[in-house]
């Protein structure tokens, strides 16, 4: 054991942000307020698919307290664009993607329940509110289609005229003839048609922007986690001004989950409303706009098919992928079920082949992006209900399929059949401290006192490895050194992960200062000159080597000053050289990190109705070298929560023929609650550090909601099985559950 | 939410003449349904009479055989009542299992049973325990009361005063919690009242709350999940929706009476 300096690397600090946050003193958008601020209201779609005919703001616009009320067509007028996105697919026939242009505000056509089609301007939100509801839409509706596989039918209703068959683009790997040739070879074929529910964010603070736009100079305070990306999207892609014209500023975020990282309309119409207006306009989202108008998460259907010899040697594995983009393309949204989601697809296994065949398909619904885990989770999923599937066709446990077909630790770094190589990982060793703690050989005990209790029990175990951080790998701070305080300018952001208190402990460590004299400011455009933000679990192994090259930079400095200070002699070093000294830390770590880790979920069912119980849940994971455990064990514990919600409870469901949102509101999307686990474990292993950044980390945040669906996927089936119940899929909720042995009874 | 008047009434007598002067003035008792819909802007009433702060509206009385209960007395109160849980644990058992702490904190029963949600928990144990509603005009017998979804045999400006439970043999709730909203997706409130059973099922029926009657001569003839066998809640009377069909809501229905009836006899 390496001793952990008094609020250093591996140190568990208190969160230093917490008592802010736990005392209300938090400071977010919806707490800002600037001299004559206006309020913004939106009139939304009441429609899934329509052609706008007609606007009529006249009645609104003569509303007392009205400042104005903006349409499509006058964001137009104004030289407005639309909002940019990642075009990075091709269609079938080799030309690009064209997606339809995402305007702030509708023009001629919406293309989801909710999409924003005028903004009003007003002295206050009720009035906003209140005129916003005068405005005259005349529409002509068009039929709506909500799922991928039905947009893809012939016939279907049509989103984007530029893709009349409704498909953005393909996307492929492998080698499809040489999997043909194995699975004609394999002795076994196992195979999985499973569903990714869409999912909603839904962070705990609503999406908010205030915008002032004063001598030519936009200000935008957003809950925002990729500040700099932002800016460069509003001045470069939308507004067409020089990025000096644009500030981002970052106050606290009450969560994000990938769901806030990027540019949305509504920002671009704030601003453009305070252009327009001259004066600063606020907007925050009521919950229904966030269930609307939020990118949503997921939404894919996948065919899986793994061949495997007559060991359990799995031979190749071949997926057809339709994912649901939904109407619009927002930043990420077709990267992530295909460059980003992807990655991570041959999951912990040494299976050589694999034939992929991603299709990324638009309907009339909210656009899909980023969402904790953003594409991984639907890629550990998959692999890991093949894996079942594939104990079921062979006859073999699944734990011994597994342990069979893992990359062993010796052959790191392995590169997979994606292509990606894997640094580091012990699988073996992690499977095996997640057994012990999860105490995999009580299960009989308990599941027979379940069934003493008239309950069916259950045991399932996952293993996940995903890819965080490295689309981005360059990261650079600027390190303050001054007579009382080390400051440090990042742009990664805090969004309630912890990130304060990690990245002070680096300092701590580096300089051995107090941790109270440590700063750390982000999510200000102007005074952190550059950054990329979080997201995709970056911002530690990447943000956080860059500050340890800072602060190698200044010890460097002095000791090219005859000096080598240490705790508080850094001070006084800075006042004797004066006051304050300014160092610049830069990385670009060499690729991917890899965390992964072992999960086990118990599930008690109660066979009269369906009601899955979650009994006991142990996460083991490894995510190379740990900063902070407390930290860490939140992040995986708060991840696996939302991973449960995925398994057991959240779906976003849109009416087929309406296309409107059922599940628009608290009352009827469920949301995990604080009992979704009745006793949950995590424990870290860190004997696989990352060889490819300077700090061993891997990124934290995401591999909770990665590995607990297919946990609970495989314990929930283990339950049924005795039932004749061999697929399902998530939400697993009662009704579910109960209709599907009442059909195995039959 | 839209604009109204918002007023405070000190008491019943002010509240129902606020009402008469007022025609599209709503009632505000604990809000936890009435504020939500209003900040979805789903109902614009003129003037907001605001009833929970009337003293006589509040509390328990045990007397004989019965409880009274005002009818802004809050959940989280009846299911704290050391008396309550003396004469009708069932009662308190039920309060305790409506919403959530926040909720429980502000809902009131009179609020509850003026709704007439089909999912609210409070008006199966009004049914099934063969409760007296007492406005500010009248007694209302429980069997009259319910009238459909959402809807009462209270006339325009009648005001709930309390709500009279008479102290059942034995009686038991059993609840099925809808995962998002917290109201039931069924709940079956079995009571043994010494003359008879009465069995009320609420999150069930598409016509709110009702009496199971099979249920109630089974169990009359033989007081036991066994004499249930065989009965079942008849779903083409059962709410169906996004969360489940019609069909699960009567087995459900079913299912909650079952261990209702278990969790009195042991």
């Amino acid at each position: 054991m390496r001793p952990v300096a008094s609020g250093g690397i591996g140190a568990p600090v208190a969160r230093v942000e917490d008592r802010r946050l736990v005392t209300g003193a938090g400071r977010f958008v919806a707490d800002a307020a600037l001299p004559g601020m206006l309020h913004a209201a939106f009139v939304r779609s009441p429609h899934a698919h329509a052609r706008i005919i007609a606007v009529d703001t006249a009645a609104a616009r003569a509303m007392p307290g009205v400042h104005a009320v903006l349409t499509g067509a006058d964001l137009l007028d104004a030289g407005v664009r639309p909002l940019p996105h990642a075009a990075v697919l091709r269609r079938a026939d080799g030309t690009p993607m064209r997606a339809p242009p995402r305007h702030a505000l509708a023009a001629g056509w919406v293309r989801h329940a909710g999409e924003a089609v005028a903004i009003v301007v007003a002295a206050s939100a009720q009035t906003a509110a209140d005129a916003a509801e005068a405005v005259a839409v005349e529409w002509e509706p068009h039929d709506a289609v909500v799922e991928a596989r039905a947009a893809l039918a012939d016939g279907a209703p049509r989103v984007n005229r530029e893709a009349p068959d409704n498909l953005l683009g393909v996307f492929a790997h492998g080698d499809p003839g040489a999997v043909d040739a194995a699975f004609a070879a394999a002795a076994h074929v196992a195979r999985v048609e499973v569903v990714n529910n869409r999912l909603v964010a839904n962070a705990l603070e609503p999406r908010a922007a205030l915008a002032d736009w004063q001598d030519g100079r936009l200000t935008l305070r957003v809950g925002c986690q990729m500040p700099h990306l932002a800016r460069a999207q509003l001045a470069d892609a939308v507004f067409g001004i020089a990025p000096e014209r644009v500030r981002v500023l970052v106050e606290d975020i009450g969560g994000g989950f990938g769901a806030k990282s990027f540019l949305y309309p509504e920002y671009v119409a704030v601003a453009q409303a305070a252009r327009h207006t001259g004066r600063p306009v606020r907007w925050v989202a009521t919950r229904s706009e966030s269930f609307l108008a939020d990118s949503h998460g997921r939404d894919s259907v996948s065919e899986a098919a793994l061949a495997l010899d007559a060991d359990g040697t799995f031979l190749a594995m071949r997926v057809a992928t339709v994912a649901n983009v939904g109407a619009y393309v927002s930043h990420l949204g077709a990267v992530i079920p295909t460059l980003a989601g992807t990655k991570p697809l041959a999951g912990p296994y040494r299976t050589p082949l694999i034939d992929l065949d991603v299709r990324v398909v638009q309907t009339h619904t909210a656009p899909v992006d980023a969402y904790r885990g953003a594409g991984r989770p639907e890629a550990a999923y998959l692999v890991e209900r093949l894996v079942e599937a594939a104990a079921l066709a062979t006859g073999i446990p699944a734990l011994d399929l597994r342990r069979r077909n893992f990359v062993p630790r010796a052959a790191m770094p392995f590169t997979s059949a994606m292509g990606e190589v894997y640094d580091s990982g012990d699988f073996a060793r992690v499977t095996a401290l997640a057994l012990a703690a999860a105490d995999w050989d009580g299960h009989a005990g308990r599941r027979a006192a379940a069934r003493a209790r008239g309950r069916l029990g259950g045991r399932g175990l996952a293993y996940f490895i995903e890819s965080t951080g490295a689309a981005n790998p360059v990261e650079s701070v600027r390190l303050e050194l001054g007579a009382e305080t080390v400051t440090v300018y990042s742009g990664t952001q805090n969004m309630g992960q912890g990130l304060e208190t990690a990245y002070a402990q680096l300092v701590v460590e580096a300089l051995g200062v107090d941790l109270a004299r440590v700063r750390i400011v982000q999510g200000d455009t102007d005074r952190v000159a550059r950054g990329g933000g979080s997201g995709g679990s970056r911002s530690l192994f990447i943000g956080g080597a860059a500050i340890g090259d800072a602060c190698a930079r200044l010890v460097a400095l002095a000791r090219a000053r005859g000096a080598a200070p240490a705790a508080d002699a850094w001070f006084a070093f800075a006042r004797a050289q004066g006051g304050t000294l300014s160092v610049e830390g830069k990385v670009k770590v060499d690729a991917f990190s890899w965390p992964n880790g072992c999960h086990v979920c118990e599930v008690e069912i109660d066979r009269d109705t369906g009601a899955v119980a979650v009994t006991r849940f142990t996460a083991v994971d490894d995510v190379g070298r740990v900063i902070n455990p407390l930290i860490v064990h939140g992040q995986v514990a708060g991840a696996v929560a939302q991973g449960l919600g995925q398994a057991l409870l959240e779906e976003a469901v849109y009416d087929r023929r309406s296309g409107q949102l059922l599940t628009g509101s608290f009352a009827d999307y469920a949301m995990p609650r604080a009992g979704i686990v009745r006793a949950l474990g995590v424990f870290l292993d860190e004997s696989a550090p990352c060889t490819t950044n300077p700090l061993g980390a891997k990124g934290a945040g995401e591999g909770g909601s990665i590995g607990a669906p297919p946990a609970v996927a495989a314990a929930v089936l283990d339950a049924l099985a005795e039932c004749g119940v061999t697929h399902l899929d998530m939400p697993f909720t009662a009704p579910k559950v109960w209709r599907a042995l009442q059909r195995a009874r039959t | 939410m839209y604009a109204f008047e918002y007023l405070r009434a000190g008491s019943v007598a002010e509240a129902g003449a606020l009402l008469a002067k007022n025609p599209e003035a709503k009632l505000l008792a604990g809000g936890q349904t009435f504020i939500p819909t209003l900040k979805a802007r789903l109902a614009q009433p003129s003037h907001v009479i605001d009833i929970g702060r009337i003293a006589e509206l509040r509390g328990i009385t045990v007397s004989g055989a019965t409880v009274t209960i005002g009818a802004m007395t809050r959940h989280a109160e009846v299911a704290a009542s050391a008396e309550v849980r003396a004469a009708i644990p069932a009662l308190a058992a039920l309060a305790l299992e409506i919403g959530d702490q926040q909720v429980r904190n502000r809902g009131t029963l009179g609020g509850s049973v003026a709704n007439n949600d089909p999912a609210a928990d409070y008006p199966s144990a009004v049914l099934g325990l063969n409760a007296t509603v007492i406005t500010s005009r009248r007694e209302i017998a429980a069997d009259d009361y319910f009238q459909g979804m959402f809807s009462t045999a209270l006339e325009d400006g009648e005001i709930i005063k309390a709500i009279r439970f008479p102290c059942p043999k034995r009686a038991a709730y059993c609840k099925f919690h809808h995962p998002a909203s917290g109201y039931a997706m069924a709940g079956a409130f079995v009571a043994d009242t010494g003359a008879g059973v009465r069995v009320a099922i609420t999150g069930a029926g598409a016509s709110g709350v009702f009496r199971w009657k099979a249920a109630e001569t089974a169990l009359a003839k033989s007081f036991s999940a066994a004499a249930l066998d065989g009965l079942a809640v008849d779903e083409g009377t059962c709410i169906a929706d996004l969360h489940a069909g019609a069909d699960y809501r009567a087995h459900l229905a079913g299912v909650m009476t079952r261990r209702a009836v278990q969790k009195i006899t042991g």
